[in-house]
């Protein structure tokens, strides 16, 4: 029998086309306990992990199906008939053509009483020339940024011109629908709301078969989340694709900190001053995600990285109860979530190889097979409460794990050069001001 | 020779006079702008103008190109002021405010939100005093607010307002103002050849002039 990572998984799969029937899959979780006892404290940590997964999003199920109408946006009342002012502000670098579509999208909602500022971080194509020709508009202003120095502050510069109630952050690769607003709007009528985020589609899901499992992987590890942990009021990130912030609540902050990422550290800031965060399930932005792996992992890299500095690092203070239960909550979740889950996969794919005795194809069968089940019951959820993924994404459902596994393996190697601290720079944050902003 | 040429030919002696070229001499008060002085000429500026359109036609004359004016398209005055207005009320109430950009934080805000102190300018968000220019901060650049409606744009519209009937234009508008050329006029080979000669080698006929002018 091969040892090696690779031809596990092809095992893996070869075993369970041959063996599966109930007594099987029944003897590869026998086979995953005699790897692991339950008088193991090892068990009850990936006991817990698999109800961790797979729990919230069966009651988030339940609640919609015993009462869809509390998914709904609560009625207007104070902004009834009175449109405020919504800036939507975007910043980019090179959007090119693209930004057109952005643009376009906003111009053509329901919502009539918009402003858009694009913010252009020094772009070396013709970006800012094509914005420009939307200023005829009236509507649109452009704010060419004579340095290139990120997307916070760039998105900073946009806020400055910001004159709206309400600010809308958009991504220049995202668009939104004309409904947006309108459905995203009413969550403000409570004055303790600073941000409300919307369901996020992918825009370019024919493009590859990495494209395909995002728009996957968007509903089931973004979209569901996102719900169950607003019913809860632990959202722990308003994702900066497109989400709405109520302007006074960003100005109090001060804006956007410089970092390698713009919206885990604004969630947890706001977090920390008690704005309340909701999500709207009604409310869409559909975002082209990386079409190839190799561009895909460098994201992920970047995001898993911004999540250690943030979470570990810069607001590691959230773990100390100081600023309430929910923010602990948010806080032990996501280093379970970000940090735990990806190392601790690794630690099991090599315990499983390591226990002399056990059937490796048949234990890694059994994770297989389990998985698959969650990932196939957890896209019915979301199916049935926002439309996607689509039915022809279901036949992806046996090749998600293989998605999966290089991305949470990406994300533990992330974790760990992070921790240790090894060249910690990234080109997301110009060297020039990386070299000044405090790092944790 | 008819009364036109003979006034054509006092024209072109005019030119001779004025050192070969004529040169145009601003002046606000005329109706167009400019006056050809020197010319002791007894024609107004108006008729003289059209005498060295009508010898510049005639190859007499070279045009040289001075300026362009542009004209009010409802009183015909050139008397236009052009101003920088902003770009959604048109207002010219705008005032020019520098941006800063601070590093450490990311703070982006008017130069003056920067609080001034003896040792320089205190960061309103994390309160750090900034440094030199460049070296913890930056300016993303200019821009200007308009005081009328509070819009803040980095590049405004073109404005203009006719001071003789107080017309105001921007935006697509601006298209409606018409342009004049301004022109020195060069005594060519032909034109003196024809001084010589003491008379213009073709006689223009009055025909001939309304077609040109129409
Ligand atoms: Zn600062
Ligand atoms: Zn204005
Ligand atoms: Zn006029």
């Amino acid at each position: 029998m091969k040892r090696n990572g690779s031809s596990d998984v092809a095992d893996a799969f070869t075993w369970i086309s041959a063996h599966a029937d109930p007594f099987h899959v029944v003897s590869a979780f026998d086979a995953a306990g005699r790897v692991i006892p339950s008088s193991s404290i090892v068990f009850w940590l990936f006991a817990f992990i698999v109800v961790r997964y797979t729990l919230p999003d069966l009651a988030l199920w339940l609640a919609y199906i015993v009462r869809p109408r509390a998914f709904e946006p609560p009625p207007l009342r104070r902004y009834a008939g009175a449109e405020p002012l919504v800036s939507v502000i975007i910043a980019g670098r090179n959007p090119g053509r693209r930004i057109v579509t952005t643009i376009r999208s906003v111009l053509e909602s329901d919502y009539h009483n918009v402003e858009i500022i694009f913010a252009d971080d020094c772009s070396t194509d013709d970006s800012v020339a094509i914005a420009r020709t939307f200023e005829r508009t009236g509507r649109v202003r452009v704010f060419a940024n004579a340095n290139h120095s990120g997307k916070p502050a760039n998105l900073n510069l946009a806020l400055m011109f910001v004159r709206g109630e309400f600010v809308f952050v958009l991504d220049s690769d995202t668009q939104m629908y004309p409904d947006t607003i309108d459905r995203m709007l009413p969550y403000f009528e409570d004055p303790r709301v600073g941000a409300v985020s919307a369901s996020i589609f992918v825009r370019n899901p024919g493009a590859s078969l990495i494209t395909r499992f995002q728009r996957i992987e968007y509903i089931l590890t973004y979209t569901l989340t996102q719900l169950w942990r607003d019913r809860l009021g632990i959202i722990a990130i308003v994702c900066g694709m497109g989400a709405m912030f109520r302007t006074s609540a960003l100005r109090g902050l001060g804006g956007f900190d410089m970092g390698l990422g713009d919206d885990t550290d604004l969630t947890i800031r706001l977090r920390k001053v008690r704005w309340r965060l909701r999500m709207s399930l009604r409310a869409r932005i559909s975002t082209d995600v990386p079409e190839t792996l190799a561009r895909l992992l460098r994201q992920r890299a970047r995001w898993t990285r911004n999540m250690v500095k943030v979470r570990l690092r810069k607001h590691r203070d959230l773990g100390t109860f100081r600023y309430g239960f929910a923010n602990a909550v948010v806080f032990y979740d996501g280093l379970l979530n970000r940090a735990f889950r990806p190392v601790a996969l690794v630690c099991l794919i090599v315990l499983v190889h390591l226990y002399r005795g056990s059937d490796v194809p048949l234990v890694m069968g059994g994770i297989y097979a389990f998985s698959t089940l969650m990932l196939l019951m957890k896209a019915l959820i979301g199916r049935d409460m926002t439309g996607e993924p689509s039915l022809g994404s279901f036949c992806l459902a046996p090749l998600y794990v293989f998605y999966r596994v290089p991305l949470l393996l990406t994300q533990a190697t992330q974790v760990v050069r992070e921790v240790l601290r090894i060249k910690t720079w990234h080109p997301y944050v110009p060297r020039r001001i990386w070299d000044q902003i405090p790092h944790h | 020779m008819n009364d036109l040429s003979t006034r054509l030919l006092r024209t072109l002696r005019a030119v001779l006079a004025a050192g070969s070229t004529l040169e145009p001499t601003w002046d606000p008060r005329a109706r167009e702008g400019v006056v050809y002085r020197g010319t002791g000429s007894p024609l107004d500026d108006e008729s003289l103008r059209s005498d060295l359109d009508d010898l510049a036609a005639g190859d007499y004359v070279e045009p040289i190109f001075v300026d362009r004016l542009s004209v009010c398209p409802t009183c015909n005055s050139h008397a236009i002021n052009v101003r920088e207005v902003c770009l959604s009320c048109f207002s010219s109430n705008l005032i020019q405010i520098t941006a800063l950009f601070h590093f450490r934080c990311g703070f982006v805000g008017a130069a003056e939100t920067f609080t001034e102190e003896p040792r320089g300018r205190r960061c309103p968000k994390c309160r750090k005093l900034l440094q030199d220019l460049g070296t913890d901060h930056e300016s993303p650049g200019d821009y200007f607010a308009c005081r009328a409606c509070n819009a803040t744009f980095q590049v405004p519209e073109i404005g203009a307002r006719c001071i003789s009937c107080g017309a105001r234009f921007a935006g697509l508008d601006m298209q409606r103002l018409r342009q004049r050329d301004v022109f020195a006029y060069r005594l060519t080979v032909r034109g003196v050849a024809a001084l010589d000669a003491g008379r213009l080698v073709e006689e223009p006929r009055e025909a001939q002039r309304i077609e040109r002018r129409g």
